[in-house]
């Protein structure tokens, strides 16, 4: 709704959450700027975002892209030992159909626990309910869920159909609670909430913090708290599990797959330590105010010196200051030769594609915490980062794109929630050598260079499927360098998919769809000032 | 060979349902955005909140066996992902706003606003929208009279076809001789859509015809604009479909006839073929004619595997969960052509009551097994489970949900045959036709490890 920025709110986060209230506020009501749209360079979203002059502009073209509730109910349905309950219309969960196989290929053998099962139910909100109202319907499906899978939680999730209809989920929760034996949390992420998607995780850890993370009895000082996405895999948990274990610290993953108990205990935990600093932001600020937990923020663990330095600050926590040294150290030894022979590889390409002493450029990224990772990641392989998408972008990350740009340049970053045209008009106008991509977020891509997937995903188990940690960076790596190696698929797609959207948005400004905007053709690339990139060799 | 427990969960008088746990559906929305999709070259404009589309595209289509529905489906379907703001000051501009940039940027044959949730519950006037656009605009536009909270995806492949009908088919037309519509097979919740539609048409065409499967071909809105010209509408399912025909013969006068349950394997498809041929007044001899080549070299196929047949699967019991247009397919097959014994039948695509009689005769009746299956009509997994759990099948034919359960609970193989068909890509797969039947056998014996 705050499409003009509101002088009360600060572009500085002094939010204290208030865990009285049913649920958190929206990233735009909290923060000054949280937008979903923009394209420019780095440097100025930073400085708009300072003075206040970066809004949210109205659009009057858009495409599918994703809400609160669907981005967390994939989320929170991997909870083992809980239950995800819609209080919507029954599509709002078929894209949970794949409960029963998630990690179930998983060999036990690697870590996987032998018995879970997790459920993906609905309270399938028809017409009659929408008139008459549905919270007895919800209260029977609260009872029924409880004796069914007897469940330690139940995640009462919210939808635009339960909002609109004005259903009083809080006092269907307190008056039912007493009568199952199950903790009953009510998620409000109702679908149209909040044009950043990131409200939706907020929302989510509200829950979480509100009903099920315990007062610590003890603390536990080898215990880390380890926020975790579904775009880490079961390698990713592998490496950190391997890497924290040699300093004698055990990771509490949360919450993906994790069991009810794991998020009960996060209380107790010597420190929190992000795998994306957004996405788990409410988490952390929250067992700090709540609990005392300790929290750092700065670090993502991809690519070598980004894990270096998260691990530091994981010790700081917990007084192995000497122990990670030795142990960087040891991980150098037979990481930093793989690394530089990856380089080497990547200097064959170069030479190949490139003239005199051009960089290879690449595009990355798909959340603001993954423009850190991967900005920084990219520059340690060599590259040039000629740009990045991030699917929202606020306020809380604003002083970590400074501290980036001054690290590795500045970029031109495309900011759009998974908007289809926008990504093919910024990949056909950059035209990045490495673009590292999901495509099902961009359909067409019109090129025949090297396209990289963006992050592999939950249910991976081999070697060759990690990102995070040292042996992430040489994964990782090796795939960017496999996409060189044959890029026989774009073509094809290329030479033989039509195009959906006509000539002229090829050569269009990419925020031409922003309402009023009145001049339409020429694609103007944001120009860099006072950095090495100028031109972006079309 | 019920046993009590199930015959109390199982009422065919629908009780009072409060918690379903992942039905094999979607929403209206979802059914009318994938009919859509598979229409090559028309323009699914979503009029709704904006995570409905991203919900459908990982769970209706990833669920079907295919990832992607062409160019126009996953995120590139323009959508006015509505907010809070829309839900106070009405949804109306932000719809209008898009259908014109979307004419300004996309490619399309014909746009088809579908509306979910939000413009429904706040009373958005989508048809008077729409009408303006069509008065100022050479592109032709539809609008499906979906909600979210209508129906299910089933009823959204009903409405997709309906607003076809009522808003962009004209009369009066010529009725061209030979020509035939499929019907009934909706696009991704019967997950073998594509494979199905051609081997239905391939196999009509042997005997002549000129097959419109509607969905799925290259020739994008001219398979709609076809529609009427038809000399018959071959429904294809025992319930889906059978309104749609209905309308059709009442706007166009064209006939229909309904083939109850999907014809598997050559005695059912030579059964399939007569019908659609007698209806057209095509000599018999003529059909057998044209059929005897397909039929010899099925049975040819059987041969192969006859070995296989006797010791692995003949006189075994097996289980069903899947939508009925498959669950009749299948068990006929496997019961009348492969001598196996059919337990129960969980029927999962919520047809009406007023159907349910006859898809239960289709299953029980005119079966080469002494044992008849228990026919129980089912949309709740966990009750599934509960169900299947009380026979001693050796296979499991159903969704891909049921394929841990069946390893792990039931010790029984397992092949998904059903929405949701996430450990199956299926493309040109069908179980259809002819030699339908001897594609199930080879992957349903690929499942098993055997000496022959």
């Amino acid at each position: 709704m705050h499409d003009v920025i509101d002088e009360k709110y600060d572009v500085h986060d002094h939010f204290r959450m208030d865990l009285t209230k049913n649920t958190c506020p929206s990233r735009e009501e909290r923060l000054g700027v949280a937008i979903k749209n923009y394209y420019g360079t780095m440097s100025n979203l930073v400085k708009g975002t300072r003075d206040k002059t970066i809004t949210q502009p109205e659009r009057c073209f858009e495409q599918s892209s994703s809400c609160s509730l669907s981005i967390i109910a994939t989320r929170i349905l991997t909870i083992r030992d809980s239950v995800t309950l819609m209080h919507a219309p029954i599509g709002c969960s078929v894209c949970n159909h794949g409960s029963h196989e998630l990690f179930r290929h998983i060999p036990e053998s690697d870590g996987r626990p032998g018995n879970f099962n997790l459920h993906n139910v609905s309270t399938n909100l028809t017409e009659k309910d929408i008139v008459y109202g549905g919270t007895e319907k919800l209260k029977n499906a609260i009872k029924e869920s409880d004796v069914r899978y007897s469940p330690k939680a139940i995640f009462v999730m919210t939808s635009c159909a339960s909002g609109i209809m004005g259903d009083d989920i809080e006092g269907a929760v307190s008056e039912i609670q007493s009568e199952v034996k199950a903790k009953i949390v009510p998620i409000h992420c109702e679908g149209f909430r909040s044009r950043v998607l990131q409200t939706g995780y907020d929302a989510m850890w509200h829950g979480i913090l509100k009903y099920i993370v315990k007062k610590p009895e003890k603390k536990q000082k080898d215990l880390v708290n380890v926020t975790n996405m579904f775009s880490y895999t079961w390698r990713d948990k592998a490496e950190i599990t391997r890497l924290l274990g040699k300093l004698g610290l055990r990771a509490n993953f949360v919450p993906e797959f994790s069991s009810v108990e794991d998020l009960e205990q996060m209380s107790e935990a010597a420190v929190t330590a992000p795998i994306c600093p957004t996405f788990g932001d409410y988490l952390i600020k929250g067992l700090e105010q709540e609990f005392g937990v300790p929290y750092f923020r700065e670090f993502v663990p991809m690519g070598i010196k980004n894990t270096d330095n998260w691990l530091r600050h994981i010790a700081k926590y917990t007084g192995k200051e000497e122990e990670v040294e030795k142990l960087i150290e040891e991980e150098h030894a037979t990481i930093a030769p793989k690394f530089e022979n990856l380089k080497k590889e990547f200097e064959k390409i170069r030479k190949k594609l490139k003239k005199d002493d051009e960089k290879l450029t690449a595009i990355g990224a798909v959340g603001q915490g993954r423009v850190l990772a991967h900005a920084g990641f990219l520059t340690e392989l060599g590259f040039d980062v000629t740009g990045a998408c991030a699917v929202d972008y606020d306020a809380l990350i604003t002083d970590d794109f400074d501290s980036l740009i001054k690290d590795v340049g500045d970029f031109v970053i495309l900011i759009s929630t998974f908007q289809a045209a926008d990504y093919v008009n910024l990949f056909h106008n950059l035209k990045p050598d490495l673009t590292l991509q999901a495509p099902f977020k961009g359909g067409k891509f019109e090129t025949d260079k090297a396209m990289g997937t963006i992050h592999f995903l939950r249910g991976d188990n081999h070697a060759s499927r990690t990102q995070a940690g040292y042996n992430g960076a040489i994964a990782y790596g090796e795939m960017c360098l496999r996409s060189f190696h044959n890029t026989s698929l774009g073509k094809l797609i290329s030479d033989t998919t039509e195009d959906p959207y006509k000539a002229w948005w090829y050569e269009a400004d990419p925020m031409y769809f922003v309402k009023d905007k009145p001049e339409k053709k020429e694609v103007k690339v944001p120009v860099i000032v006072g950095n090495k990139r100028k031109s972006h060799g079309k | 060979m019920v046993n009590n427990i199930v015959k109390t969960v199982v009422n065919n008088e629908t009780p009072v349902v409060n918690l379903l746990e992942s039905p094999r559906h979607s929403c209206t929305f979802g059914g009318a955005y994938t009919a859509t999709n598979a229409v090559k070259g028309l323009v699914p404009i979503l009029h709704t909140g904006p995570g409905c589309g991203w919900t459908n595209f990982f769970g209706l289509v990833a669920g079907s066996g295919g990832g992607f529905l062409g160019d126009l489906g996953a995120m590139q379907t323009p959508s006015s992902s509505l907010l809070e703001k829309h839900i106070v000051f009405g949804g109306e501009d932000k719809l209008r706003d898009l259908l014109n940039s979307t004419n300004e940027l996309m490619n399309g044959e014909l746009f088809v606003v579908i509306p979910g949730c939000i413009p429904t519950m706040i009373g958005d006037d989508i048809g008077m929208v729409v009408n303006e656009f069509r008065a100022k605009n050479n592109t032709p536009i539809i609008h499906v009279k979906t909600s979210g909270f209508n129906g299910n995806s089933y009823k959204g492949y009903e409405l997709f076809l309906d607003a076809v009908i009522d808003q962009l088919l004209e009369e009066p037309v010529k009725v061209k001789k030979g020509l035939v519509n499929i019907i009934g097979i909706a696009p991704c919740q019967h997950i073998f859509w594509k494979g199905d539609l051609k081997e239905l048409q391939r196999t009509l065409e042997l005997i002549g015809l000129e097959v419109n499967p509607i969905f799925g071909d290259l020739k994008g809105i001219e398979s709609l604009k076809k529609i009427p010209e038809a000399e018959l509408n071959i429904v294809v399912n025992p319930w889906l479909g059978k309104e749609v025909a209905d309308k059709l013969e009442t706007k166009f006068g064209t006939p229909f006839i309904v083939q109850y349950g999907l014809p598997v394997g050559p005695r059912e498809t030579e059964h399939f073929v007569q019908d659609v041929g007698k209806k057209l007044g095509i000599p018999r001899e003529k059909i057998d004619q044209a059929i005897q080549k397909e039929i010899k070299e099925a049975y040819q196929f059987y041969n192969y595997i006859s070995n296989g047949l006797y010791m692995g699967l003949a006189n075994s019991y097996f289980g069903v969960a899947a939508e009925s247009n498959i669950a009749i397919g299948l068990t006929r097959f496997l019961t009348n052509d492969c001598g196996m014994m059919p337990t129960v039948v969980i029927i999962t695509d919520d047809p009406p009551l007023k159907n349910r009689e006859s898809i239960k005769q289709r299953l029980t009746e005119d079966i080469n097994s002494i044992n008849k299956p228990d026919v129980i009509f089912e949309i709740d997994t966990y009750n599934i489970e509960k169900i299947l759990q009380n026979y001693p099948n050796l296979i499991v034919l159903g969704s891909s949900m049921e394929k841990y359960f069946s390893a792990d609970k039931l010790s029984a193989l397992h092949l998904t045959v059903s929405f949701p068909a996430y450990d199956r890509m299926l493309l040109r797969r069908t179980y259809s036709g002819f030699f339908g039947g001897i594609n199930l056998l080879e992957d349903l014996m690929g499942k098993m490890s055997r000496p022959f």
